[in-house]
C-alpha cells in the first residue's frame, strides 16, 4: 500500500507539470479568430466602381475574365524545377533541372499568354496548410501546423465556396486533403489517400485515368487536380534521384495535353504548394521550402507585356486568391489578405487596352481597388470581433484608402470632364502603387498581430510548472531515510497541489477568457513559498549529511543542469543542441573518474595508516615501476573504461541528423532507407545492421546468463530465452525485405509485405505479457541428492553450479542430512530485480529497433553498451566503504546523468528537435495503406521520435540495483579494503533490498521524483525561453518547436518512469510470492 | 621541508610578473593581423603560446633550483627522464582523443587539435613531470591531499587547474552565431586554456603570500 500511496504522489506531481504545460500552451500557441462571414456578390463598393458593366463575361465584382478554370497543383513542385535553364545540357546529372519543357516552350511560343512566377509559401509548409492559404488567402497560425494528420473542414470563405456560390461545377481529382477540407462541396471527386509517402504512383496514375475523360465532357467549370508524386518521390528519395526526373517528365506530359485540350474560356494555374529542402523535406521555413512555382497559361490573350527572359518575379501564395476570384468574375472571399496579380488585368479583349496605356492602368488600379476595398471591410469586421489589431495602424491603414478612395473619384470625375491626359496617367499609376502599399501593409500588419499572446495563461502555465518542479525537489531531498511516515509539510502541499489542480480545472472550463486566473497564481506562489522553506528545513539540509551530498560529482552535475537549463534561451545553442548535450555528458564521465580517483586514493591512505598493511606497501613501492603493477592499478582500469566510455559515446554522434540552421553539416549516412543506396554499401550496411542487432540480444542473453537468471523452464525464463532472438530474426527478414526496390515490394500482395513486422509485433507483445505475469527470473533447485547441470546452462557456468550442489551436498551430509533441514538452493535470486528490469528494457528496445529502421538501429547497441558502462562507472562511484551501500541509495549525479543520456539519444537516433524532422515513415512498419484511427500511427511515430529518451527512462531502477550486483568490472575499478574483500563471501546482491520493502520503494520513490523533477526543471526552462523570446525572429522556428519536444520529452520520460516503477512493483511482490512458496528455511 | 621566505616571495612575484607577460601575449596574438594571428593562423598562434608555456616552465625550474634543489625528489635519473618522457606523449594523446570525444572533429582539423592537446600537455603536465617526476603518489598530494607546502606545488596546483578549466570554458561561445574568426576550433579554447594558466599564475601570486603567513605565523612586509 506505501507503494500504491508513493505512486500517487508521483502521478500528481506528473499532473501538475502537465497541466501547466497546457495551460502555457493555450497561451503561447494561439490561434487567428476566424470570420466566417461570406463575400456578398454585389457589395456596396464594388457597384459604385462598375462603369463597364456590360462586357466580357457576367461576372460579380468585376467583370470575369474567364469562363472557366483548371487548377493543377503539383505538391512540393519547386520553381527551380519549373524555371528552364538553356545553358543546361540535355543529359546533365541533375534529376530535377529542366524536366518541364513544356513550360518553357509556352513561354517561348506564346508569350503573351503565359506568365511563370516564384510562388513564396507561407510557413509552415505543410501541404494541408498550403491548402488553405491558397483557398481563403488567409495567414497560417503555429497551431495549424499541429493538424496536419486531423484536417477540418474550412469554415472561413474560401474561393470554393464562392464557386459554388456561383453556380460553378467544381470536379475534383487527387489528394484526398481536399475532401476533409471541404467536404461536399465538389459535384465529382476522384480522391486518393495520402498518407503513404512512399507511394509514388497511386494517386497520380489515379488522376490520370480520370482526368482526361472528365476534361472532354462540358458539365464542369473548375477543376482541381492535386498530384502528390513529387512530394513522395522527395520525400522517399529526395530531389536528385532518378524516380524525380520519370516524375517530373510524367508531369510535363500532364501540363502539355491539358494546355493542347484546353478552350479559349479557359485559364491554366499549375502551381506548387511548397518547395522541398535539398533532402527532399518540407514543414519548416527556409527558402528552398518556400519557394514554390506557379505557372498561368490561357489560350487567349492574358497579359499585354510579354515575360522577359531571365526575369523572375515573385508573387505570394495568398495572391493567388484574389486573382483568381476576379479573373473568373467572383468576389474575393472575405478573409483574404492576397494582393491581386496587376500584370494578369490590364489586357481586358472588350475594351481595347492594347492601344490605350491609361485604359490598361484604369483596368489594373480597378481590380486593386476592389482588393483594397474588401481587406478594409475584413479588417473592420475582424476588429469589432476580436480587437487585437494596433489602433494606430488601423486608423493609418483606414486614411490611406479613404485619400485613394477621393483621387479615384476626382481623377474619374476629371477625366469625364477634360479627358484622358498624361497627367492623368500619372495619377493613375501613383494610385496603383497607393492600393499595391495599403494591401501590403495591411498584410504587414497582420502578420505581425497574429502571433499573439495571452500573457495571463503563459504566467499561470509556467507557475504551475514551477510548483511541479519545487514539489519534486521537496520529495527528493526532504525526506530522511530514516522516517517512514510523511511530513506534516508533505500532506500540505500535497492537498494543496491537489486544490490548486482543481482550481486551474474549474478556471479553464467554465470562466470566460477575460477573467486573470488570480486566484492560481497566488495558490501557486504560496505552494512554491512552502516547499521552499520545506527544502531549506528538510533534514537532508540541515544535518551534517548534507556534507555527504555535497561531493564533487553533485555539485558539477547541478551546475552542468543549470546550464543545460540556460542553453534553452539561446537559439543558437538549441540549434547546436547535440553538440552541447555531448559535450556536457562527457565532462560529467570525467568527473565521475575524478571521483573515483579521489575514492581509491584515500583508501588507498587509510590502509597506509594501519602498520601492518602500510609496511606491505612501502615495500611494494619498489614494485611501482613494474608496468604490470601500474596497468593492474584500479584507478588505471577506471581510466580505460572511462576512455572506451567516452569513444562509444563520441561515436554515437555519427548518428546524428542535421538541422538546417547547422551550416557545413551534413546528415549521417544511416538514416537513408536501404533501398535508396547503391548495392555495395547496401549489403554493408545491411550486414553491418544485423551485426548489432545481434550483438545487442547476445550481450543482455549473456549478461542473464552469467548471473544465473536463464535457468529452469519457468514462463519469464522462455521468453527471455527465446523471445529477443526470434524477435531480432524477424526484424532482420522485414529489413532485408524493405531493402528490395519498390518495384519488387509492390508485386507481393500486401499482407507479405507487412507480414515480418507484424509477427516481431507479436513476438515482444507476447513477451512484454509473459514479462510481466512472472517477472522473476529465478530457478529454484528441485531438491535431489544428484548432481543437477542446469537447463541451458553456459558451459563456463557449470563448473559454479557444481561447486554450489558439491558444497550443499557436503553441508548436508556433515550435518546428518535430512530434506527439511537443507537451504533451498535458488539461482539468478542475487540479480532478480536489475534481471527483470535489464529484460523488460532488451525487450522494448528490441522493439524500438524495428521503429527506427536498419540505418539508426544499431545507434540502439550503443545505447546499451553506454548504459552498461555508465552503470558500471556509477556503481563504483557510489559504492562507498563506511557506509552500507543500501542505505545510502542512489546519487543526486547518477539522476542528472542519466537523463542527459536520454538526451543525448534523442538526438542518436536521427532526430532533431524541428518539425520536420519528425519521421512519418516510422507509422508504415508493419502496417499498409490509410488508418482508422490516428492513435495508432501516432503510437509508432512517437516510439521512433523518442526511441532513446524510451530505453534510458525505463532503465531508471537500475541505478538503485545496479551498486549492488558488485559485478568484477567493478571490482578491477575499485580499490577495496581488506576488510570488503573478506566480506565478499556473503554475496546477496539486489536481494538485499527485499528484506527491506519500505527502503526500496522510497529508493524508487526518490529516483522516481529526481528523474521528474529534473524533466520538469527543463520543461521550465524551455517555456520561459519561448516565452520571453515570443517577439523573436525565431520563436517559430526555434524556441517554439524546442518547447514542444521538450513538453513531449517530459510527458515521455515521467511515462516511462512511472512504468518503470509500476513494474519494479510487480517484481516484488511476485517475489514475496516465491519466496512465500519456498520450502521454510531452517536455521542451522 | 621550510620554504624560506625570499622563496616564496621571489615565487609570487615571478608568478605575477608572468602571468601578466602572459596575459599580454593573448592580447597580441588575438589584436595583431600578422602572420602570428591566432585568427588567421591559429597552429602558429598555438605553436608560440607552447613555447611561452615551455619557456615559463624552465625558468620556473631555474628559480626552484636555485631556491630549493634539496626538494627535487628524484633527480635526473635518466629512467626518470624516459619515463616523463613516455608520460608527457601519453598525456599528449589522451589529450587529443578527449577533444575529439568532447566534439573536436576527428579528421578534417587534425593538425589543430594535435597542437591544441600538446599545448595542454605542457600547460598542465609538464610542469609537474618537471618539478615532481613521474610519481603517483606525489601527484595524488599536488592534486587531491593539498600538502601544506607552499611553494611551486601550490603554483602547479592553480595553474594546471585553471588552464584545464580555461579550455573547458572556452568551448562555450564556438556554437553561438556571432560570426566571428576566434570562435574556429580550437582558437577559443587554445585562448582560454592560456588565458586560465595566466589566471591561476596571478591567484597563486596572491595565494603564496598569504597562505605562507598562515601558516608559519610571520609576516612579510
Amino acid at each position: 500500500m506505501f507503494g500504491i500511496k508513493l505512486l500517487l504522489i508521483l502521478l500528481l506531481l506528473i499532473l501538475l507539470t502537465i497541466s501547466g504545460t497546457l495551460v502555457f500552451i493555450k497561451g503561447f500557441l494561439l490561434s487567428r479568430s476566424v470570420i466566417e462571414t461570406k463575400s456578398q456578390c454585389s457589395p456596396e463598393f464594388a457597384l459604385r466602381a462598375e462603369d463597364h458593366s456590360h462586357h466580357g463575361v457576367e461576372g460579380c465584382w468585376m467583370h470575369g475574365r474567364f469562363k472557366r478554370a483548371i487548377i493543377v497543383i503539383i505538391d512540393a513542385l519547386k520553381y527551380e524545377f519549373m524555371a528552364f535553364n538553356s545553358s543546361l545540357q540535355q543529359n546533365d546529372v541533375t534529376h530535377y533541372k529542366n524536366k518541364l519543357p513544356s513550360i518553357h516552350q509556352l513561354l517561348k511560343r506564346k508569350p503573351l499568354n503565359s506568365r511563370l512566377y516564384k510562388f513564396i509559401a507561407d510557413p509552415p509548409t505543410t501541404t494541408m496548410q498550403r491548402l488553405k492559404g491558397l483557398t481563403t488567402g488567409s495567414l497560417p497560425t503555429f497551431v495549424d501546423a499541429g493538424a496536419n494528420f486531423h484536417s477540418y473542414a474550412i469554415t472561413e470563405d474560401n474561393l470554393i465556396d464562392q464557386m459554388l456560390r456561383q453556380d460553378k461545377k467544381v470536379k475534383f481529382f487527387g489528394d484526398d486533403t481536399w475532401l476533409s477540407l471541404f467536404p461536399g462541396k465538389f459535384s465529382k471527386s476522384f480522391d486518393f489517400p495520402s498518407f503513404d509517402v512512399k507511394d509514388l504512383h497511386t494517386v497520380d496514375n489515379g488522376i490520370l485515368t480520370h482526368i482526361y475523360p472528365e476534361m472532354r465532357q462540358s458539365n464542369w467549370d473548375v477543376i482541381i487536380a492535386h498530384f502528390l508524386g513529387v512530394d513522395h518521390c522527395g520525400h522517399k528519395y529526395g530531389p536528385n534521384h532518378s524516380a524525380m526526373a520519370e516524375k517530373l517528365t510524367q508531369m510535363d506530359a500532364v501540363i502539355r495535353n491539358i494546355t493542347e485540350m484546353m478552350r479559349d474560356d479557359t485559364v491554366l494555374f499549375v502551381m506548387g504548394d511548397h518547395g522541398m529542402t535539398k533532402t527532399g523535406d518540407h514543414g519548416g521555413d527556409s527558402a528552398d521550402e518556400l519557394e514554390a512555382g506557379l505557372f498561368i497559361y490561357s489560350p487567349a490573350q492574358i497579359t499585354h507585356t510579354p515575360q522577359k527572359e531571365d526575369e523572375n518575379v515573385a508573387v505570394a501564395q495568398t495572391d493567388f486568391v484574389p486573382t483568381l476570384a476576379l479573373l473568373m468574375g467572383l468576389p474575393i472571399p472575405f478573409s483574404n489578405l492576397g494582393m491581386v496579380i496587376p500584370e494578369l488585368f490590364g489586357h481586358c479583349p472588350w475594351w481595347d487596352t492594347g492601344s490605350n496605356e491609361i485604359r490598361r492602368v484604369y483596368h489594373r488600379v480597378k481590380a486593386l481597388r476592389l482588393n483594397a476595398q474588401q481587406i478594409s471591410t475584413y479588417l473592420a469586421t475582424y476588429q469589432q470581433i476580436a480587437s487585437d489589431l494596433p489602433v494606430p495602424q488601423l486608423r493609418s491603414l483606414q486614411q490611406q484608402i479613404n485619400k485613394a478612395e477621393s483621387d479615384v473619384q476626382n481623377l474619374i470625375t476629371a477625366m469625364i470632364k477634360d479627358g484622358a491626359t498624361d497627367d492623368a496617367l500619372h495619377k493613375f499609376i501613383a494610385l496603383e502603387e497607393a492600393y499595391k502599399s495599403y494591401i501590403r501593409e495591411a498584410r504587414e500588419t497582420c502578420e505581425g498581430v497574429w502571433a499573439k499572446f495571452d500573457l495571463k495563461l503563459i504566467v499561470t502555465g509556467l507557475l504551475t510548472v514551477a510548483v511541479g518542479v519545487s514539489q519534486s525537489c521537496y520529495f527528493f531531498v526532504a525526506w530522511s531515510n530514516s522516517d517512514d511516515s510523511f511530513p506534516t509539510l508533505a500532506k500540505f502541499l500535497i492537498g494543496g497541489s491537489a486544490l490548486h489542480l482543481f482550481y486551474l480545472t474549474l478556471h479553464m472550463l467554465f470562466f470566460p477568457e477575460t477573467v486573470p486566473p488570480l486566484m492560481a497564481v497566488i495558490l501557486a506562489l504560496v505552494l512554491i513559498f512552502v516547499s521552499v522553506v520545506g527544502i531549506k528545513n528538510s533534514p537532508l539540509i540541515n544535518n551534517i549529511e548534507m556534507r555527504r551530498y555535497l561531493t564533487i560529482d553533485n555539485i558539477i552535475s547541478s551546475l552542468i543542469l543549470i546550464m543545460n537549463c540556460c542553453l534553452f534561451f539561446s537559439n543558437s545553442f538549441i540549434v547546436y543542441e547535440n553538440a552541447v548535450t555531448m559535450f556536457f555528458m562527457q565532462t560529467l564521465i570525467v568527473v565521475v573518474f575524478l571521483k573515483i580517483i579521489f575514492k581509491n586514493f584515500s583508501v588507498q591512505r587509510k590502509e597506509a595508516l594501519k602498520p601492518d598493511i602500510g609496511r606491505q606497501m612501502r615495500k611494494s613501492k619498489a614494485a611501482n615501476y613494474d608496468l604490470l603493477h601500474v596497468i593492474t592499478q584500479p584507478s588505471t582500469a577506471a581510466f580505460i573504461v572511462i576512455i572506451i566510455c567516452c569513444i562509444v559515446l563520441r561515436i554515437a554522434s555519427s548518428f546524428y541528423s542535421c538541422r538546417e540552421e547547422q551550416h557545413s553539416c551534413e546528415d549521417s549516412t544511416f538514416i537513408l532507407p536501404l533501398s535508396s543506396l547503391d548495392e555495395r554499401t547496401r549489403n554493408q550496411r545491411y550486414l553491418f545492421s544485423v551485426f548489432c542487432i545481434a550483438a545487442m540480444v547476445t550481450a543482455v542473453r549473456y549478461w542473464l546468463k552469467h548471473y544465473g537468471n536463464m535457468n529452469g523452464m519457468g514462463a519469464g525464463v522462455t521468453a527471455a530465452y527465446y523471445g529477443p532472438p526470434l524477435a531480432a530474426l524477424f526484424i532482420v527478414f522485414h529489413w532485408a525485405l524493405q531493402a528490395l526496390p519498390q518495384s519488387v515490394l509492390d508485386s507481393f500482395p500486401r499482407w507479405q509485405q507487412v507480414l515480418m513486422a507484424q509477427i516481431v509485433y507479436a513476438i515482444i507483445i507476447v513477451c512484454l505479457i509473459v514479462i510481466l505475469s512472472s517477472p522473476v527470473l529465478v530457478y529454484l533447485l528441485p531438491t535431489r541428492t544428484d548432481f543437477q547441470i542446469p537447463y541451458q546452462a553456459h558451459f563456463k557456468h557449470i563448473v559454479p553450479t557444481l561447486y554450489n550442489q558439491l558444497k550443499v551436498q557436503l553441508s548436508e551430509s556433515e550435518g546428518g542430512s535430512s530434506d527439511a533441514n537443507k537451504a533451498p538452493v535458488v539461482y539468478g535470486l542475487g540479480s532478480v530485480y536489475s534481471s527483470s528490469v535489464v529484460l523488460l528494457v532488451s525487450v522494448v528496445s528490441l522493439l524500438l529497433a524495428l521503429m527506427l529502421g536498419d540505418g539508426i538501429a544499431p545507434s540502439l547497441l550503443l545505447a546499451t553498451v553506454l548504459l552498461y558502462l555508465f552503470l558500471e562507472l556509477y556503481s563504483v562511484s557510489v559504492n562507498s566503504q563506511e557506509l552500507d551501500s543500501v542505505n545510502e541509495g542512489p546519487t543526486w549525479s547518477g539522476i542528472v546523468m542519466l537523463s542527459l543520456l536520454s538526451t543525448i539519444f534523442f538526438f542518436a537516433t536521427g532526430h532533431q528537435a524541428t518539425i520536420p524532422s519528425i519521421r512519418f515513415e516510422a507509422a508504415y512498419t508493419g502496417f499498409y495503406g490509410d488508418f482508422n484511427t490516428l492513435l495508432l500511427p501516432g503510437f509508432l511515430i512517437w516510439l521512433n521520435t523518442f526511441s532513446g529518451p524510451i530505453i534510458f527512462n525505463l532503465a531508471w531502477p537500475l541505478l538503485i540495483f545496479w551498486p549492488l550486483l558488485s559485478s568484477a568490472l567493478m571490482k578491477m575499478m575499485v580499490k577495496r579494503t581488506f576488510q570488503q574483500k573478506q566480506n565478499e563471501g556473503s554475496w546477496k546482491g539486489d536481494f538485499r533490498l527485499y528484506d527491506n520493502a519500505t527502503l526500496l520503494r522510497k529508493h524508487l520513490f526518490r529516483v522516481c521524483c529526481g528523474m521528474i523533477g529534473i524533466a520538469s526543471v527543463k520543461l521550465l526552462a524551455a517555456g520561459c525561453a519561448a516565452a520571453l523570446h515570443r517577439r523573436h525572429l525565431m520563436v517559430w522556428k526555434i524556441f517554439a518547436p524546442r518547447f514542444i519536444y521538450e513538453a513531449a520529452f517530459f510527458t515521455t520520460s515521467s511515462a516511462c518512469a512511472i512504468l518503470a516503477f509500476l513494474f519494479v512493483l510487480r517484481v516484488d511482490s511476485a517475489l514475496s510470492a516465491f519466496i512465500r512458496k519456498l520450502p521454510t528455511k531452517k536455521q542451522s | 621541508m621550510r620554504s624560506s621566505k625570499r622563496y616564496i616571495l621571489t615565487l609570487s612575484l615571478a608568478s605575477f610578473l608572468a602571468s601578466l607577460l602572459i596575459g599580454l601575449l593573448i592580447y597580441l596574438l588575438i589584436k595583431n593581423e600578422g602572420p602570428f594571428s591566432i585568427t588567421s593562423n591559429p597552429v602558429n598562434g598555438v605553436k608560440i603560446c607552447i613555447t611561452a608555456g615551455c619557456v615559463h616552465c624552465l625558468l620556473n625550474f631555474i628559480l626552484f633550483y636555485v631556491y630549493a634543489p634539496n626538494s627535487l625528489e628524484s633527480g635526473f635519473r635518466i629512467v626518470n627522464i624516459a619515463k616523463c618522457c613516455c608520460l608527457l606523449v601519453l598525456a599528449c594523446f589522451t589529450f587529443h582523443v578527449i577533444a575529439i570525444c568532447f566534439g573536436a572533429p576527428l579528421i578534417k582539423s587534425a593538425t589543430e587539435t594535435l597542437h591544441f592537446a600538446i599545448l595542454l600537455t605542457v600547460l598542465v603536465c609538464l610542469p609537474f613531470c618537471l618539478f615532481f617526476g613521474p610519481s603517483i603518489e606525489n601527484w595524488f598530494e599536488v592534486f587531491i591531499d593539498k600538502s601544506s607546502h607552499v611553494g611551486l606545488e601550490t603554483v602547479v596546483y592553480f595553474t594546471s587547474l585553471s588552464a584545464l578549466l580555461g579550455s573547458w570554458l572556452g568551448a562555450i561561445p564556438i556554437p553561438l552565431d556571432w560570426d566571428q574568426p576566434w570562435q574556429e576550433w580550437p582558437i577559443s579554447c587554445v585562448v582560454g586554456a592560456v588565458g586560465g594558466y595566466s589566471v591561476g599564475l596571478l591567484l597563486s601570486a596572491v595565494y603564496l603570500p598569504r597562505k605562507y603567513s598562515t601558516l608559519h605565523k610571520s609576516k612579510f612586509f
